[in-house]
């Protein structure tokens, strides 16, 4: 069979990361193809551009061997490709019905023809048995169930591509197996399917063949009866970045404590379930784990945003439960906030203001004059002159705004921020390195590290297992907000931790610290 | 007549001023964009419709032209709004002020008149005559109305078919709550939204004829006073859904005429007046305040 | 080219060319007059700055406009779009009136310093209710706004026209007690007086208030990023509530100016829409406060000059309206300039490795 698709030299770059560096794929017809890799590897990117939502900065398309050029999704719609996205894109409010013949509709004139479109799509749902019950509204619908719509969707508008955004993230294990066999028999019709997954096990699976994707670049094209997960892991994740400063050995006082930590949204949804935790002086506690199963809200807990439901915090042995992230920000908890655009740094701002956001109201930045507290501006200014100098955050000046400057270097400045003015006792961590060049990585990875030989403990959040793997004393592994694995990280794999991510496997004694 | 039938037919004269620009608000409301323009598109309508209506002799005319001018300026704020990236509240303030301005400023020009301008050459819109009703109690309210009460109840009517039944009212619903599906089936949103807008300043267009010609036959200063943005109210009301619409654009008519005939009481003619605004925001809030109520539960049983 | 000279020009340019287009467009407007632009522009300038009359009128005209484009400015830096500051200046002239006419004997400074703290405290409750309710229910504040504006003006009407009225024929209080009038500037027969001042101090304290201070600071974070707010330390929807409050309260403090300094009464509906242009005064100053300062000035010597060109050309006044008007679409728009610029950059190949800086 031939080539269903081909992208060649495909390159594109965001403003800080370049996101495909030269990625060349082919898929054959009628197979199913797995592009693995880990947040942020380049795998999203790739399938917009193969999409029509992003245009490629350089390189080449060909679809069943034609050259082609997309400047919006119709295009690629009109080449047969369809695609079910991470995020459904589904009106909740509409029925399951509409939102399939949605910019489709049958009927000659203007008015649609719902019966013509109810024959279509029972026919479709019959022929690749799925049935969906079709005048619900999606929005009353489970997830699994949304994400047949999305197949059926695009099969109505005659895809014979079909590309799947990390389709079981929001499954159950039932619902995967019975993605699986759709997957399957509907290939089996000469449908080509594109997989994108950073889940191992699924892969082996279900693919025909599996191309591995690490920081924009290919690195592995296998058949997948030719490999094992072990060796994808490993190509996945790759080889380990710079060696990182050495680890003394600390045996410090208890810094902060949760024990049976609960918290939920304003809408009663769980966040965090029991969380006992401990973290020490000189000890890094790495949090492993699929994005969206409590990291925020755990980091937000302890840095004080967040107020817990029930259950109890202590740092240096005292109650810290009801204290505000204002002063526990001033008592030594600093915070790098995993998205540094909405959170982390005000983008319209200079260097130098946000140099002391949070630590403004210091006495060294502050001037009373009668009842006004006026923000000192020359020591605002020297404090950031400082740190442009110590951290070498590369800035025309400090009265530059942070949206001006790369990736690396506005991290650089949140990283100054939490730790220059005020030294920590606690530092939460975040995707420390989350579109940071390597360069920039490197340089926190060691900082960090520096900071743990000093005494800080710290709390690092990544999706980048080699990440966890650098700097962790101790690895704790979260899952649906539960932490479902606490071990020391000389003691466990990395496959073994993928287990745990997966929600496959669970801790059962109690790790004691 | 009596009191009640008195009111009926106040309240249905009233109406479609209302009614036309609440549908408007309605189909911005659903492509989820606050257009409180309404006001400004209305009070231009319902002076070209005067001026038009004076020089050619033609009510009919008068409203074409009327339409056409008004989805011209609602073309005009989906460009600055969609291309030019202007924010929608801040453009519908200067549509509103610009509106105030220009008609005074016309007005003066063309008739050489301040406040207020009427003339027996103006041509008021048609009326539909049902004597067999006049001697029916309650519904001789209905004997003698103009042609665009009917006009609007019936644009209620074509509204809610095309919101549910066509191609392009599905994919205005579903613009709204997620205009990346759309966008993502292969519809021009942009386009889509532009339409939207356009259509809602003809509506105003009507509402603003009906007012200048068919409620009275005359335009004054600021004639309009609020009713575009009870309008949106209203649309708010009926959760964007055109039966909805409707009934919200009732109790503010209702709640109108019943003011009208308080003043003849001598009740003092400015707290009547705030009434209905007064509703307005009472109303908001007892549906927000069900809003919540359903949503507890919901959330309490699911 | 310095970028501080830079950032300058971009943010005085626009500006510029709104009022530029503005203007042409009123000058088309003009040409069906028979009067020639030129001329009819050239009667309003030197209407507005011609002589020692014209510009002290103009300063009196550009008062209230300072105040409530300060209000407006200032709810804008924090994120709010407060329109209505019409209703807030409406009951903030009837609070000082009845304060003015009714309030027991005492010293004059305390009287007066009593009027405007009725005003302010009016202007304030009356901003900060839409504010909950948006915040409690979720209920838009634009339409409650624009409601509490009429409730405003026809309730405030209604005490001076039934329980509060005063001598004269129509709806209008009692003279306020002389101890409370603020002093005129220029003369008996020219409105300016010591609001002038009083705007202009305060544009300068919002200005400290907003740039220099702690309080600024966090405003400015509230109105620009929530989760950067939230993120150190800082309740942003109290902060938000604060700003909404302050902004009441300066146009409070405009509807007392009108009646200390310019009517000595409430009459009623005196507002033109000052609320309303307080916000083509805050939107063309960009939401700076010093800023804003200029701006009032040319408005109120737009509108000056307008009654002048309608007494000596057959121009009416209601043209300047609708100018002002074009001039904030214009302003609010984004035009094409700066996205080319990066587009241009998106297109450029991927280089090596990039130090983006500048």
């Amino acid at each position: 069979m031939g080539l269903a698709i081909e992208m060649i030299d495909i390159c594109k770059e965001f403003p800080g990361t370049l996101a495909n560096d030269h990625v060349s794929i082919q898929v054959a017809k009628g197979s199913v193809m797995c592009l693995v890799g880990e947040n942020g590897a380049g795998k999203s990117t790739l399938m917009n551009i193969l999409y029509g939502l992003l245009r490629p900065d350089f390189g080449e398309i060909r679809i069943n061997g034609k050259t082609v050029e997309f400047h919006s999704s119709l295009d690629a719609l009109n080449e047969k490709i369809g695609m079910v996205h991470q995020h459904f894109m589904l009106v909740e409010e509409i029925s399951v019905l509409e939102n399939i013949i949605l910019g489709r509709e049958p009927g000659k004139s203007q008015f649609i023809d719902y019966e013509q479109a109810r024959k279509e799509i029972e026919d479709l749902m019959e022929k690749n048995g799925m049935p969906i019950p079709l005048d619900a509204l999606v929005g009353d619908l489970p997830v699994g169930m949304q994400q047949k719509v999305e197949i059926i969707k695009v099969l109505y508008r005659g895809a014979d591509i079909l590309i799947l955004d990390e389709p079981t993230a929001v499954l159950t294990p039932q619902e995967t197996d019975e993605l699986f066999n759709n997957i399957e028999r509907i290939s089996a019709m000469g449908k080509t399917f594109v997989f994108i997954t950073h889940k191992l096990d699924e892969v082996i699976r279900v693919s025909d063949f599996i191309i591995v994707m690490r920081r924009g670049k290919v690195v592995g094209q296998v058949k997948t009866k030719d490999t094992n997960k072990y060796a994808l892991a490993e190509q996945m994740v790759g080889k380990e970045i710079p060696p990182i400063r050495d680890r003394e050995e600390k045996n410090g006082e208890k810094v902060i404590r949760l024990s049976n930590v609960n918290c939920h949204d304003h809408k009663g949804r769980k966040l965090l379930k029991n969380i006992n935790l401990s973290i020490h002086q000189g000890e890094i506690v790495g949090v492993a784990g699929i994005s969206g199963n409590g990291q925020q809200a755990l980091a937000q807990t302890i840095s004080g945003q967040l107020l817990s439901n029930s259950g109890e915090i202590t740092y240096f042995g005292e109650d810290f439960t009801k204290v505000k992230r204002r002063e526990r920000l001033l008592k030594g908890i600093s915070y790098m906030p995993a998205d540094r655009k909405k959170e982390g740094l005000c983008m319209e701002w200079s260097v130098a203001e946000n140099s002391i956001a949070g630590y403004h109201i210091l006495h060294q930045f502050v001037k009373k004059i009668g009842c006004l507290h006026f923000i000192n501006e020359s020591q605002m200014n020297e404090n950031a002159i400082k740190m442009i100098e110590r951290f070498d955050i590369r800035t025309p000046s400090h009265r530059t705004k942070v949206s001006a400057l790369s990736g690396g270097n506005q991290q650089k400045v949140v990283i100054a921020r939490e730790t220059f003015v005020q030294k920590p006792k606690l530092l939460i961590a975040a995707e420390p390195t989350r579109g940071v060049d390597i360069g920039a990585i490197s340089f926190i990875h060691n900082y960090i590290m520096d900071l743990r030989n000093e005494d800080t403990a710290g709390l690092l959040i990544s999706s980048d297992l080699d990440e966890i793997f650098a700097l962790s004393d101790t690895i704790v592994v979260l899952f649906e907000g539960e932490i479902v694995c606490h071990v020391k990280a000389s003691e466990i794999s990395k496959e073994e931790l993928g287990l745990y991510m997966a929600g496959s496997k669970r801790q059962e004694n109690e790790y004691e610290s | 007549m009596d009191m009640m039938t008195m009111v009926l037919e106040t309240t249905l004269r009233l109406l479609p001023a209302i009614l036309f620009a609440s549908l408007g608000g309605l189909i911005t409301q659903r492509i989820k964009l606050v257009n409180l323009g309404l006001e400004g598109f209305m009070l231009i309508g319902a002076f070209v419709a005067v001026a038009v209506s004076y020089y050619t002799g033609s009510a009919m005319i008068a409203v074409l032209v009327t339409v056409i001018f008004c989805g011209l300026m609602g073309f005009t704020f989906a460009v600055f709004h969609l291309k030019f990236k202007a924010d929608n509240i801040v453009i519908s303030v200067a549509i509103n002020m610009f509106a105030l301005g220009i008609t005074k400023y016309f007005m003066n020009l063309l008739f050489g008149v301040r406040g207020a301008f009427s003339s027996p050459e103006i041509v008021g819109l048609p009326k539909l005559r049902l004597a067999f009703l006049d001697e029916i109690p309650i519904l001789s309210a209905f004997s003698n109305l103009s042609v665009f009460v009917y006009l609007a109840l019936f644009l209620v009517v074509v509204t809610h078919v095309v919101l549910y039944r066509t191609k392009i009212g599905l994919r205005i619903r579903a613009t709204g709550p997620n205009p990346m599906a759309v966008e993502t089936a292969g519809v021009g949103v942009y386009r889509l939204k532009c339409w939207v807008l356009t259509v809602s300043g003809m509506l105003c267009g009507l509402g603003g004829a009906y007012l200048s010609l068919g409620q009275l036959t005359m335009f004054t200063d600021n004639m309009t006073n609020g009713r575009g943005f009870v309008a949106m109210a209203a649309s708010n009301f009926g959760n964007a859904a055109p039966i909805g619409t409707f009934w919200g654009t009732a109790l503010f008519s209702f709640s109108d005429a019943v003011t009208m005939r308080a003043q003849l009481y001598g009740f003092p003619p400015q707290l009547i007046q705030m009434l209905p605004y007064v509703v307005t925001v009472l109303t908001l809030v007892v549906m927000a305040m069900v809003k919540e109520r359903k949503m507890k539960r919901g959330i309490n049983h699911g | 080219m310095n970028r501080r000279v830079e950032t300058a020009i971009n943010s005085i340019g626009k500006p510029l060319f709104a009022i530029f287009v503005s203007l042409l467009i009123g000058a088309i407007l003009i040409i069906p007059t028979g009067t020639s632009p030129i001329e009819a522009y050239s009667i309003l300038f030197k209407g507005a700055f011609g002589s020692w009359q014209g510009i002290t009128t103009s300063l009196a005209y550009a008062t209230p406009l300072l105040f409530t484009g300060l209000g407006a400015a200032y709810a804008f830096r924090a994120g709010v779009f407060n329109i209505g500051l019409e209703g807030q200046l409406y009951f903030g002239a009837i609070a000082a009136a009845l304060v003015g006419v009714y309030a027991p004997e005492m010293p004059g400074i305390l009287h007066i310093i009593l009027c405007i703290g009725a005003a302010m405290l009016a202007g304030m409750l009356w901003s900060i209710l839409p504010a909950i309710l948006k915040i409690r229910y979720n209920i838009g504040v634009f339409i409650t706004y624009i409601m509490f504006n009429n409730i405003a003006q026809l309730f405030s009407d209604y005490l001076a026209t039934y329980p509060f009225k005063g001598e004269l024929s129509f709806g209008a209080t009692y003279k306020v007690s002389e101890k409370v009038f603020l002093p005129k500037l220029a003369g008996e027969m020219i409105d300016l007086n010591f609001g002038f001042v009083i705007a202009i101090l305060l544009a300068i304290f919002l200005y400290i208030l907003l740039f220099k201070t702690q309080f600024g600071y966090e405003s400015r974070a509230a109105g620009i990023n929530v989760g950067f707010t939230e993120y150190m330390g800082v309740d942003a929807v109290k902060k938000t509530l604060v700003v909404v409050m302050i902004s009441g309260a300066i146009a409070g403090l405009a509807g007392a100016e009108q009646v200390l300094g310019v009517s000595h009464r409430y009459i009623s509906s005196f507002s033109p829409g000052f609320g309303y242009m307080g916000i083509t005064v805050a939107l063309l100053a960009r939401t700076n406060p010093l800023a804003c300062i200029i701006t009032a000035i040319f408005f109120g010597a737009l509108n000056n000059g307008a009654i002048q060109m309608e007494i000596f050309t057959n121009i009416s006044r209601d043209l300047v309206t609708a100018i002002q008007a074009i001039m904030i679409i214009f302003i609010a728009a984004d035009f094409a300039w700066k996205k080319r610029k990066g587009i241009k950059k998106q297109e450029k190949k991927p280089s090596q490795s990039k130090e983006e800086v500048a």
